[in-house]
C-alpha cells in the first residue's frame, strides 16, 4: 500500500515540476513556453529515479502540458532503467497521464520497442502503444518442440 | 612451412569466428497491431494484440494476442547492469508456430523459461513433424529433453499418428517353402 502511495507521490511530483517549470517559462515567454527543460525526480532516499527532458514545453489550460522531443528516462539505481523517446506528447498534470499521436521508441533491458500513438499512465506505470508496433528482443526461442 | 602455419593459423581464427557468431543471441521480433507495457516490480510485463507475428531463429509464431515476463537479472559481468530474461510467454488465439521442420497449431501456447515446459493447448492441439502427427488437448514438451506428452479430454482421446512403417519381408505369412515343409509334417 505504502509503494503504491510513493509511487502517486512520485507521479503528482513529476507532473507538478513539469507544470511548474513550463509555467515560470511561459510567463517569461509567452510565445514559446519553456526552452530545453530538464527535470528530475527523486526517490525517498534521495537518489534520482526519473528524469524528464524537452526541447520545448508550453502550459496550456487546466494543467495541460505539451511537450516536444520528449526523452523520459527512468532509474533502477544508478543504471538507467528505461528510455522512452517521442518527438511530440501531451501531458495531463491533474490527471496523471500524457498522450501522443507520434512515434514512440521505448528501450529496457534487453529489448527495444517501437510504434505509432501511445499513452502512458502514470499511476499504472503503463505505456500502451496504439498502431505499427515492433518489438525486438535479445533472446532466441529455440527448440520449442525438442 | 610457413605459409603451411599461415594457413593453419586462418582456419583457426575462422573456426573461431564462426564458434562465436553461433554463440552470438540472434534476436527474437515481434510485430502486432497495440501493445502495452507495464513496468512491475522486478521487471516488465509486455502485452501485444492483433495479428501478433513472432520472428525468432527459425521460429514463426502467430496468434492474436501475445504475452511476455521479462524479468531483470543481474549481469555477471564487471558492469553490473541488469539485463532482462524473458520467464514466460503465452500466445493466445490462433497460435500457429513454425520451427525447424515442425508445425504447432493451438488455441494457446505457454513456455515457462525455469521449467523449460513448452505447453500447447486446443480443441484439438496439433503438431506435425517427420516423426508423425500428434492430436490431442493437450501437448507438453520437456525442452531439451526430446520427450513429448500427449493429454487428451473427456470424450477426446488422444491420437498419434505415425509414418508409413517400412515393408518387412514376410511378416506374417508364411512362405511357401515352410508351408510345405509344414504339410509334409502332417500325418
Amino acid at each position: 500500500m505504502s509503494r503504491i502511495r510513493n509511487r502517486l507521490l512520485r507521479t503528482t511530483l513529476l507532473f507538478v515540476a513539469i507544470g511548474s517549470v513550463a509555467w515560470t517559462n511561459v510567463e517569461k515567454a509567452p510565445s514559446e513556453g519553456a526552452i530545453n527543460i530538464a527535470v528530475p525526480g527523486f526517490g525517498e532516499d534521495g537518489l534520482r529515479i526519473w528524469e524528464m527532458r524537452a526541447s520545448r514545453a508550453i502550459t496550456l489550460t487546466d494543467g495541460i502540458v505539451d511537450v516536444n522531443d520528449l526523452l523520459l528516462t527512468t532509474f533502477s539505481g544508478p543504471k538507467v532503467e528505461t528510455v522512452l523517446k517521442s518527438p511530440n506528447a501531451r501531458f495531463r498534470t491533474e490527471d496523471g497521464n500524457a498522450t501522443s499521436d507520434s512515434l514512440l521508441l521505448v528501450s529496457g533491458p534487453g529489448y527495444e520497442i517501437s510504434g505509432k500513438g501511445w499513452e502512458w499512465d502514470a499511476n499504472r506505470s503503463r505505456v500502451k502503444i496504439n498502431a505499427n508496433v515492433k518489438a525486438v528482443f535479445n533472446e532466441e526461442f529455440d527448440h520449442l518442440f525438442k | 612451412m610457413r605459409l603451411f602455419i599461415l594457413h593453419l593459423t586462418f582456419i583457426h581464427c575462422s573456426v573461431n569466428l564462426s564458434v562465436a557468431e553461433e554463440d552470438a543471441t540472434r534476436p527474437t521480433t515481434i510485430e502486432s497491431n497495440t501493445a502495452e507495457l507495464v513496468t512491475i516490480k522486478g521487471g516488465h510485463r509486455f502485452y501485444f494484440s492483433g495479428d501478433v507475428v513472432v520472428v525468432g531463429t527459425e521460429l514463426l509464431l502467430k496468434c492474436d494476442e501475445l504475452e511476455i515476463l521479462s524479468t531483470r537479472e543481474s549481469n555477471s559481468s564487471k558492469s553490473g547492469t541488469k539485463i532482462g530474461k524473458i520467464s514466460l510467454m503465452v500466445a493466445r488465439g490462433k497460435v500457429s508456430i513454425k520451427q525447424k521442420g515442425s508445425l504447432g497449431r493451438g488455441d494457446k501456447a505457454t513456455m515457462q523459461a525455469d521449467t523449460g515446459l513448452f505447453i500447447l493447448v486446443g480443441s484439438p492441439a496439433v503438431l506435425v513433424d517427420e516423426r508423425g502427427k500428434l492430436e490431442g488437448n493437450e501437448i507438453v514438451f520437456e525442452r531439451g529433453k526430446g520427450r513429448a506428452e500427449l493429454r487428451g479430454g473427456a470424450g477426446n482421446r488422444p491420437r498419434v499418428e505415425l509414418p508409413e512403417l517400412p515393408v518387412l519381408p514376410n511378416f506374417g505369412r508364411r512362405s511357401k517353402k515352410n508351408l510345405s515343409s509344414q504339410e509334409k509334417r502332417k500325418p
